[in-house]
C-alpha cells in the first residue's frame, strides 16, 4: 500500500515534469488502473503473501450439515444394510400357479419379502375386512328394518287402538261409587 | 437392451459395438447375480400366487332389500371393471406400438389392431361410461336397462330416435 502511494506520487511528478507527454495524462491519474507491483514474474516457494481473510462465520452452517448427515445416516445405514441383505439373500418371490387342493395363506399373494412379513404379522387378511364389512352392513340393515317396523306398528296401534301399545288401563267399573249422584236431591 | 436375437446371423459392426457396450455394464452385474445371489436364494425359494375370486350372484340376481348381496355384487363389479380397464389398456398399447412401428405405413398394416381396439373401447363405454364417479353397480345396471328399453323403442343405438312412440310396455 505504501508502494502504491509512492508510485502514484512519482507518476504525478512525472506528469508535471512532462505535461505534453501522454503517458499518464494529468487529471485522470487517480482513476486509472495502477500497474501492479508484481507485474514482473515472481515465483514464491510458499503460497505467496498470506492474507487474513474476513468472511462471515460458517460455524452454524457446517454444524447444521454435520448434524443432518449424522441423524439421517444413524438410521439410514442400518435400514439400507437390512434391505440390501433381504433383497440379496432372501429375494423376491416367484410367480407360480396355485397347486391343486392348496389354499394359499393370505400373505402368499405378495411378492416382496418385507411386504409378505407385514401382511403376515401386522395386517389383517383382506378376507377378514370383507367379512367385517358385510357383518356391519347386516347389523345396520337389521337395525334399520327393525326401526321401520317399529314405526309402522306404532302408527297403526295409535290409529286403530286395538293393540297393546297406546292402551291405557281404565279402572274397574265395579269400584265406582255412585252414591253421591244416586238420588236426585243429594 | 441388446440388439436382439432375431438378428443373430446378421450383426453388422454397429450392432456388435452396441452389444459390446451393453455387455460392459450388464456382464459384471449378471455374473454377480448368477454366481452369488441365486445360489443364496435357491435354498428356500418363496412363491407368490395371483388371487382367484369366486363368482358371486350379480346385481340382477339380488333381491330388492338385500344389502349384502348388493355389496358383494358391487365388489365383483369393481374387480371386473379393473380387469376390463387393463384389457383395454393392453389393446391400446398394441395399437400404439403398431402405429409407431409402421409410421407412415400404418394404414396398411394396422387395420385389424385398430378395429379390435375400437370395438373394445365402444363396448367398454357402453358398459362403464358416464355412470358417475362412484363405481355403483346399480347405476351400470340401470344404464343397461334404459339402453335396452331405448333399443326396443327406437332400434339400435346410433340409428336415431323415432318421432312418435306409441304406448309401450
Amino acid at each position: 500500500m505504501v508502494g502504491m502511494s509512492v508510485l502514484r506520487v512519482a507518476a504525478g511528478f512525472a506528469a508535471r515534469l512532462n505535461p505534453f507527454k501522454q503517458g499518464f495524462s494529468n487529471g485522470r491519474l487517480l482513476n486509472r488502473t495502477i500497474p501492479k507491483t508484481e507485474s514482473a514474474a515472481v515465483r514464491y516457494g510458499s503460497h505467496g503473501k498470506q492474507m487474513f481473510v474476513f468472511k462471515p462465520s460458517d460455524y452454524y452452517d457446517r454444524r447444521f450439515l454435520h448434524l443432518l448427515r449424522y441423524y439421517i445416516l444413524l438410521t439410514g445405514i442400518p435400514v439400507a444394510a437390512i434391505i440390501t441383505y433381504i433383497n440379496v439373500f432372501i429375494g423376491e418371490a416367484e410367480l407360480a400357479e396355485i397347486p391343486e387342493n392348496y389354499v394359499p395363506e393370505h400373505w402368499e399373494y405378495y411378492k416382496h419379502p418385507i411386504t409378505r412379513w407385514i401382511a403376515r404379522n401386522l395386517y389383517d387378511p383382506p378376507e377378514k375386512n370383507y367379512e367385517k364389512m358385510m357383518a356391519l352392513i347386516e347389523i345396520e340393515s337389521e337395525k334399520a328394518e327393525m326401526r321401520r317396523t317399529q314405526m309402522d306398528v306404532r302408527k297403526l296401534m295409535r290409529e286403530k287402538g286395538d293393540g297393546p301399545w297406546y292402551h291405557y288401563e281404565t279402572m274397574d267399573k265395579s269400584l265406582i261409587d255412585y252414591s253421591p249422584k244416586s238420588t236426585p236431591d243429594n | 437392451m441388446p440388439t436382439g436375437d432375431e438378428n443373430v446371423g446378421n450383426k453388422n459392426l454397429f450392432f456388435r459395438f452396441y452389444d459390446g457396450l451393453y455387455a460392459l455394464i450388464d456382464g459384471p452385474v449378471t455374473l454377480f447375480r448368477e454366481k452369488f445371489v441365486e445360489p443364496a436364494q435357491s435354498g428356500n425359494k418363496l412363491y407368490y400366487y395371483h388371487r382367484r375370486y369366486r363368482r358371486v350372484p350379480s346385481i340382477d340376481e339380488c333381491e330388492v332389500g338385500d344389502p349384502i348381496c348388493y355389496y358383494e355384487a358391487n365388489e365383483q363389479f369393481r374387480r371386473d371393471k379393473h380387469v376390463e380397464d387393463n384389457i383395454l389398456s393392453i389393446l391400446r398399447q398394441r395399437r400404439l406400438e403398431c402405429e409407431h412401428y409402421h409410421r407412415y405405413d400404418a394404414d396398411k398394416y394396422c387395420e385389424k389392431v385398430k378395429q379390435d381396439y375400437l370395438t373394445a373401447e365402444t363396448n367398454w363405454f357402453t358398459k362403464y361410461g358416464d355412470i358417475g364417479p362412484k363405481l355403483d353397480v346399480r347405476a351400470a345396471y340401470m344404464k343397461q336397462k334404459h339402453r335396452l328399453i331405448w333399443e326396443r323403442r327406437h332400434g339400435p343405438v346410433g340409428s336415431g330416435m323415432k318421432s312418435s312412440v306409441t304406448v309401450e310396455h
